[in-house]
């Protein structure tokens, strides 16, 4: 801008600024130098303090807008993000059924606490707090709001209402800390596999203990063998047993025969898995895999399938059933059996003691002890994901004298878990092939083995069929699914002795017996003699026929197609229409 | 030559105000579409919680026990039994079922026939 000043006096040209002032003498505009020097000076001064400003001004936009950009305090983000990039709201993995349903996962919730070194009131927060969490007193918030460290927490994993209601209290003191806590849907249905988890989310119990770091360390879903329905169903018909045989504990694992993948294992009595506060051990016990037990009678599968594969029994052999056995100061006896020579099939059919420990001692101890050494007799169940195995109870080798031979053949002097028996079971019905058991889906990490031939394994199918038809086992003889097994009673031991009268009975099954898919075990702890069995209290009354039960319900959930003829279908249909009779 | 120069000049700064204001609105675009992708994972993240939340709910919702209780009470539904499985083959002739047709009428609804696959 060109700040030039007129010099003609009396002229009304004048710069912007320029002082303007009236002269003494005329009537007129009057300008001086000095004034618009000063003028000036002051004109560039605004103008340059306006510059610096704007450009400051341009400065910091094109720092902030250009350069670094404008710093939004970004939400801190508690989510775990895994390497693939997907996004989950939770850090330990979820467990599901074989079929994808959620049977365990984590809940984003929120811990209450606060510094009781700012705690001003608490008196009067303690009290309000204790309105608001009706399971913890004044008295414990009131020791919590007056400790002296500077950390504590006063409610761990509240619900949103509850934290809704802190909130609304105004106390700054109390602050909230996200946190999660992990929950069961499916409650007491699959309490002892799963186990649980303590307050921190650490495992305590069940898979959720032994496989604790698989579930930490990964957030894919952990996927069992387990099928909900069929385990529902299971422990349903486990109930039912137990009530009605007014027995301390019934348990029960049904096992793909060919894989050895845990369909289903329930043992009752069991616990809501969403509630940490037990204190009855006992029912927190897993007899399917911790429970050792003298199995009875359903060894003498295994003894038969020793006697024949190994042999040293033929099928068509015969045993002398007439006498008791004498085996030094003891006898070996028979209940309920013919006195008679009995063939191999009809030592099963009448689970005769007298000959089953003659096939064993004719087998002799080498074979006998390496056999159960391959059925994994002789350890804790192999490979199995649980916490809780128990470990096999048995003589040394050294010690395994003739009498030990006969008395495990009929189960006795050897105790093992469900879990052992019903593994070796299926080894024996699927054709001779020994698979660990699992319950996790898709696990490649077992091993296979054969232990019996597959023509062994076909003639045990048969006579186990036949123990069904004709012996104990007819209570399970579920028309259509061919049902083969064996049944096996013990007498009970309490404290390290036989207690008279109490009995742990035992049911082994498979299904269809000509091409078996699932085998199936019912253990039954001391049940009760009632009206309807008669006074009998051996497991074809009770463990047999709950069995049945079990199989009659979960076969067509397992897609098992019944093995009727076409008349006998049309029948079935037919009669279900309120049409009797037909003639094809 | 000076007018010249002055036109470059001029022609410069132009250059210079075109560029940066292109560049200013380019990158004010960017951060609006960084805070937007920002708000976007947010609410990712919180469907995905909800989601989450939302499976353990419908596992329970699924329990076999509410299940049955629920089907006993509304529809009337049983366990399937060995019976109901049968064959094609197996499946009465029209006729024979028109023989009892007041019979049918009665009992269809109670009875549904689960067909194997398998003829």
């Amino acid at each position: 801008m060109k700040l030039s000043l007129s010099r003609k006096k009396n002229t009304f040209s004048y710069a912007p600024g320029q002082e303007i002032r009236f002269s003494s003498g005329s009537f007129g505009w009057e300008t001086e130098d000095e004034s618009v020097n000063v003028c000036k000076r002051r004109i560039l001064t605004i103008i340059g303090l306006f510059l610096l400003i704007y450009c400051i001004i341009i400065v910091r936009i094109f720092n902030v807008c250009l350069v670094n950009g404008i710093s939004f305090e970004k939400e801190k983000i508690t989510y775990y993000r895994p390497k693939r990039g997907i996004i989950v709201p939770v850090h330990r993995a979820n467990i599901t059924d074989r079929n994808g349903v959620v049977v365990a996962t984590n809940l984003p919730t929120v811990n209450l606490f606060t510094n009781p070194q700012k705690v001003s009131n608490a008196n009067e927060i303690a009290k309000k707090l204790s309105d608001i969490f009706e399971d913890v007193s004044y008295e414990d918030f009131l020791i919590k709001l007056t400790r002296k460290s500077r950390f504590v927490y006063l409610k761990r994993n509240i619900s949103p209402q509850q934290q809704a209601k802190v909130n609304a209290l105004g106390f700054p003191e109390l602050e909230f800390q996200p946190s999660e806590t992990r929950i069961y849907p499916q409650k007491d249905l699959l309490a002892h596999v799963l186990g649980n988890t303590d307050i921190d989310n650490i495992g305590i119990a069940g898979l959720e203990k032994s496989l604790n770091d698989r579930l930490n360390s990964s957030t894919k879903d952990l996927r069992l063998t387990i099928d909900l329905g069929v385990q529902y169903a299971v422990r349903d018909e486990l109930i039912k047993a137990k009530e009605k045989f007014k027995a301390e504990r019934a348990t029960a694992i049904l096992m793909d025969i060919n894989t050895s993948e845990v369909v289903a294992l329930a043992s009752v009595p069991d616990y809501d898995l969403n509630r940490r506060d037990f204190k009855d051990k006992d029912i927190k016990f897993n007899f399917a895999t911790l429970g050792v037990y003298e199995a009875g009678s359903v060894f003498k599968v295994f003894n038969t399938a020793l006697g024949l594969d190994s042999g040293k029994i033929k099928i068509k052999d015969s045993f002398d059933a007439t006498k008791p056995l004498k085996m030094g100061r003891h006898k070996i006896t028979d209940y309920r059996v013919p006195a008679k020579w009995l063939t191999v099939g009809e030592t099963l059919i009448h689970s005769s003691n007298i000959a089953s420990a003659q096939m064993a001692l004719k087998v002799g101890k080498d074979l006998q002890i390496k056999f159960f050494k391959n059925l994994g007799f002789w350890d804790k169940i192999q490979n199995l994901e649980v916490f809780e195995k128990g470990r096999p109870i048995h003589r040394s080798e050294k010690y395994w004298q003739d009498h030990t031979v006969a008395t495990t053949a009929y189960g006795y002097g050897i105790s093992v878990t469900p879990m052992h028996i019903i593994t070796a079971f299926s080894a024996i019905l699927n054709g001779g092939i020994y698979t660990p058991p699992t319950l996790i889906s898709e696990n490649s990490q077992r091993e296979s083995k054969r232990i019996i031939s597959k023509q062994t394994s076909l003639d045990m199918r048969k006579l186990l069929r036949d123990v069904v038809i004709y012996g104990s086992g007819k209570n399970a003889n579920i028309d259509g699914y061919e049902v083969a097994g064996k049944t096996g009673t013990a007498n009970k031991i309490v404290d390290g002795r036989y207690i008279k009268g109490k009995n742990v009975t035992s049911f082994v099954s498979a299904f269809p017996s000509s091409d078996p898919k699932y085998a199936l075990m019912v253990i039954i702890d001391d049940p009760k003699p009632i009206k309807e069995t008669f006074g009998f209290v051996t497991s074809g009354w009770n463990a047999c026929p709950t069995g049945g039960n079990i199989i009659k319900r979960i076969a067509p959930q397992l897609n098992i197609k019944p093995n009727f003829d076409i008349p006998t279908q049309r029948e079935n249909v037919l009669e279900n229409y309120g049409i009797k009779k037909l003639k094809f | 030559m000076s007018n010249v120069k002055t036109a470059i000049s001029i022609l410069w700064v132009m250059f210079t105000l075109v560029i940066g204001s292109y560049y200013f609105v380019l990158t004010n675009d960017v951060q609006n579409l960084e805070r937007e992708l920002a708000q976007i994972n947010r609410d990712i993240e919180n469907d995905i919680r909800d989601i989450h939340i939302l499976e353990a709910d419908w596992s329970e919702l699924n329990n076999p026990e509410r299940l049955k209780t629920l089907a006993g009470k509304y529809i009337s539904l049983d366990f399937v039994k060995p019976e109901q499985i049968i064959n094609y083959s197996a499946l009465p002739l029209e006729g024979e079922l028109l023989e009892k047709p007041t019979m049918f009428a009665k009992n269809h609804n109670k009875f549904r026939v689960l067909v194997s696959s398998e003829r």
